[in-house]
């Protein structure tokens, strides 16, 4: 089964998918990562480790400027079909674990979007 | 004074540059100063995906950041001055001590990250030195550059002379 890879600082990806774990009961596909302690190429062997060791599909990341990003995305250049989603919310998560089965084309797209809907401000301007 | 941080860091661009420096400083442009980036289109357009549209990302090695270190000083805008190593950092801080024309004998060097590696041993949570990049920091305080480590700007800046001893892991 494909799997995901959640990456991001400190104890983020852990927190995010013991949170999406608890709503869906479906969080066993989800792999954690954490860039704490790690330089540049350290960060970049472990993603392409854990990828080797893997049927990784997706790696969801926390900052579109964090050091985890830049490396997912370099594996994405060399990893075909390999995909990296950036700024991961619950709701974006929650929505690919639970339309994992979804195939089209565009399923991460569509889970990306339901991500931005989620975003509010009470009471709004 | 556009050029207000010049940075050390392994990671390069990444969240503690961009935002947790980037955000306080008013940060409209980085340099990143790396020879093998600088010569690969693939390697540049990586790092340019990290950086918001307001903030312009320029790729140049060594001598072309020091050829060009007097058009940084001119720039209105506030710039970071971003490197991997230790040495890369010397080289610069050499090249900028021999211009007279520059008179930078006063540049202050940020050491935000250098993690742990193969002959390295442990400073800070987030520094890690050799005994090389010892002796190079000390090249560079001697250059009359002023030295501290410090990853987030609420940090205390932790002095050089703090980093000679070894921690415990």
């Amino acid at each position: 089964m494909k799997k995901a890879l959640v990456a991001g600082h400190a104890d983020f990806a852990q927190g995010m998918i013991s949170a999406a774990s608890q709503i869906t009961g479906v969080g066993s596909t989800l792999i954690p990562f954490s860039n704490a302690h790690l330089g540049r190429e350290e960060i970049a062997a472990e993603l392409r480790n854990i990828i080797d060791q893997n049927d990784v599909a997706v790696i969801f990341t926390d900052l579109p400027s964090g050091s985890v990003t830049i490396e997912a995305r370099r594996l994405a250049r060399e990893i075909p079909g390999l995909a990296v989603v950036t700024g991961l919310n619950l709701p974006v998560l929650i929505d690919y674990l639970l339309c994992r089965s979804n195939l089209a084309e565009n399923a991460l797209e569509q889970s990306v979007q339901r991500g931005r809907a989620a975003l509010s401000v009470t009471p709004s301007a | 004074m556009p050029i207000v941080l010049h940075r050390i860091d392994d990671r390069l661009v990444h969240g503690q540059v961009v935002l947790g420096w980037g955000a306080p400083l008013d940060i409209q442009f980085i340099v990143l100063m790396d020879n093998s980036i600088a010569e690969s289109d693939w390697e540049m357009d990586l790092y340019r995906l990290g950086v918001p549209p307001h903030i312009e990302i320029i790729f140049s090695g060594i001598e072309g950041v020091a050829a060009n270190y007097a058009d940084y000083a001119k720039d209105k805008r506030r710039g970071i001055l971003l490197t991997g190593s230790v040495e890369d950092m010397l080289a610069l801080v050499r090249n900028l001590k021999s211009d007279a024309t520059l008179q930078r004998n006063d540049i202050e060097v940020n050491l935000g990250g250098l993690h742990a590696r193969s002959g390295r041993s442990k400073r800070l949570r987030y520094i890690y030195l050799s005994g090389g990049e010892e002796v190079a920091l000390g090249e560079m305080a001697a250059l009359g550059a002023v030295i501290t480590a410090q990853d987030v700007p609420s940090a205390r800046p932790v002095p050089l002379k703090e980093l000679q001893t070894s921690v415990p892991e």
